[in-house]
């Protein structure tokens, strides 16, 4: 049929939904099947849809039913809709604020703050020192030790891994694949994990001190894990920079492994799930403290095995709510951006704390107001410590939430002994490290002050912390001249109980996530 | 049941447009499903209700010709 000119008219069309290339052409396959259609071009980029038609023009509903259950919606305007940009200029000029966006951004701001701070207040609430365990504790006592920590720290670290990777998880399963089939990444996650724990806790209970990872090792490890991290929350929070970003094993490892077609990309969540036993946080680390001091392969494995046995449930929970948000599309996106700040924010949570285990600045230093390691002017000398026998004494208290006080001063080159009165500690908070004034570390008992004598040598400001970095203070060394207020008092004190830092091999941790045999 | 598994998918898109292409030159009482299986590697399979040899390499001429998709089997 030829048409004359005149019967040809040509409309742009405003879509959304396209994403790729493939999508232009599914568009444009179906539109030149549509009576009056003689040309068709569609455009990702622009989110446009050109079609020339010869007689009637179709209407935008008709093509929002044509292409019904292909996700694209059609429109005469440009959309202002979920897609767009936050704020946009219209044609004079005038800006347009994008309420629906507005709305969702608020709305997953609000849900994110309210989790962030849900986690901090559970963090801080000492619930963690209601439980101390050794290596006699009972089974169950590990399972809720377990469970303490998968609403603490671990939920940071392997919570924050399950979140971040929940988008990719979420692609190896279509929306409508059944609650099984989606929910396996997440199975196969936890099961890799509970297997590895088990060996490996058996390995570190039959070889013992020989296993001994050091602290710098698993704080560099556990920063490279966040900066994944980050990476995925900023895809998450759809960050162009990182949309091709993917977590995927070497092929000359996955082909080793597993046939990926049979486990059609299953292998990697139960990979990832056995590899968090090297991603240990501060409570795991005790665990595996324990499991090293047990000597004894089966009393390491089942120690390790209940403990994370106890971090399932939160974890199961996190991994249940990713997939269940996931398959429905109109949750999902404002899911993914919720859980995008979460992830971002537990990666920075996690840098900041690895970054005080290795005495580097961090944002912990805006509320103990330090720098680096740094010279200092001979400064006011009225908060200096009581110098008893010989030595200046510190005292402060600690907890499972921090020390107080936690900014201390001391004069170079006159011995110090630090008296640390445990009033809770848990978890990682059991030892203080300071690797720039002592070697080794405190290790604290509840309910006892233990005590660590060391000469600082050079002025400048120390950080000290947990072992884990979670909960941190300063110790700032001034130079000694003109330190004329130094007052001396003898004593007799033999009250404490001297600290035993001698390490127990473990990675990193002490032997003593509460009272000694 | 025969499974042509196809490659250079890598959204659902592409799999609705096999589909189509599919149905066009007759497979449309043949085609059990068109999904994608594995989007990490740009896999995905096409199910079929039995074929003889003939209907088998001329499915694989459509689904080539759709795009740049591979037949790997």
């Amino acid at each position: 049929m030829n048409f004359e000119k005149k019967d040809i008219s040509e409309t742009t069309y405003y879509v959304q939904g396209m994403h790729c290339a493939s999508c232009e052409v599914l568009i444009e396959k179906k539109m030149l099947k549509q009576k009056g259609v003689k040309t068709v071009e569609a455009s990702t980029k622009k989110g446009e849809l050109r079609v020339e038609f010869a007689g009637k023009k179709l209407r935008t509903n008709e093509l929002n039913q044509i292409f019904k259950g292909d996700h694209y919606s059609f429109s005469t305007e440009p959309i202002i809709g979920e897609e767009s940009k936050l704020f946009k200029y219209d044609s004079d000029g005038k800006l347009l604020i994008n309420q629906d966006k507005l709305s969702n951004l608020l709305y997953i701001l609000g849900i994110s703050l309210l989790l962030i701070i849900g986690y901090i207040l559970l963090s801080n609430s000492g619930l963690s020192s209601l439980i101390t365990v050794n290596s006699t504790s009972s089974l169950p006592a590990f399972f809720i030790f377990g469970l303490l920590a998968g609403v603490s720290s671990c939920a940071a670290l392997v919570g924050g891994i399950v979140l971040s990777m929940s988008k990719q998880w979420s692609e190896i399963y279509g929306s409508n694949d059944s609650f099984g089939n989606r929910i396996q990444p997440n199975i196969l996650f936890n099961i890799g994990r509970l297997l590895s724990f088990l060996i490996l806790g058996g390995v570190l209970g039959s070889i013992g001190k020989l296993f001994n990872l050091s602290l710098a090792f698993t704080s560099i490890l556990t920063i490279a894990v966040s900066v994944m991290m980050l990476a995925l929350a900023l895809q998450m929070l759809g960050v162009k920079a990182f949309q091709k970003f993917q977590v995927t094993t070497p092929k000359f490892i996955s082909r080793y492994v597993a046939n990926e077609d049979n486990f059609k990309g299953r292998y990697m969540p139960f990979m990832m799930g056995a590899l968090t036993f090297f991603l240990p946080c501060g409570f795991t680390i005790t665990a595996q403290g324990l499991a090293l001091t047990s000597g004894n392969i089966m009393t390491g494995a089942l120690i390790m095995f209940f403990f994370a046995l106890g971090t399932l449930p939160m974890l199961a929970l996190i991994g249940i709510s990713a997939t269940e948000f996931t398959k429905r599309p109109h949750l999902s996106a404002k899911f993914l951006k919720i859980a995008g700040v979460l992830v971002f924010f537990f990666a920075l949570y996690n840098i900041n704390a690895q970054l005080n285990v290795l005495g580097l600045s961090s944002f912990s230093d805006l509320s103990t107001n330090v720098s680096k390691k740094q010279d200092t002017q001979i400064s006011d000398n009225s908060d200096l410590p009581e110098i008893v026998d010989g030595k200046q004494v510190l005292k402060i208290v600690a907890t499972s939430s921090g020390y107080t006080p936690n900014y201390l001063k001391v004069r170079a080159g006159i011995p110090v002994r630090w008296e640390i009165e445990d009033k809770g500690t848990s978890g990682c908070t059991n030892a203080i490290i300071s690797n720039s004034l002592f070697e080794g570390q405190i290790a604290l008992t509840p309910g006892e002050t233990s005590v660590k004598e060391f000469t600082p040598e050079k002025p400048g400001k120390y950080k000290f912390s947990c072992w884990m970095g979670m909960v941190s203070g300063v110790i700032e060394v001034i130079s000694s001249e003109g330190s004329s207020n130094a007052i001396t008092i003898n004593s007799d004190s033999n009250e404490v109980v001297p600290s035993g830092a001698k390490g127990c091999g473990c990675g990193g941790g002490g032997s003593c996530g509460g009272t000694q045999n | 049941m025969k499974e042509l598994k196809v490659k250079n998918m890598h959204c659902e898109s592409c799999a609705k447009i096999i589909q189509m292409e599919l149905e066009e030159s007759g497979y449309i009482n043949k085609i059990i499903s068109v999904e994608l299986t594995n989007p990490q590697n740009n896999i995905g399979v096409v199910k079929f209700k039995d074929l003889d040899q003939n209907e088998i390499e001329k499915a694989k001429a459509v689904i080539q010709k759709a795009g740049e998709y591979v037949v790997l089997n």
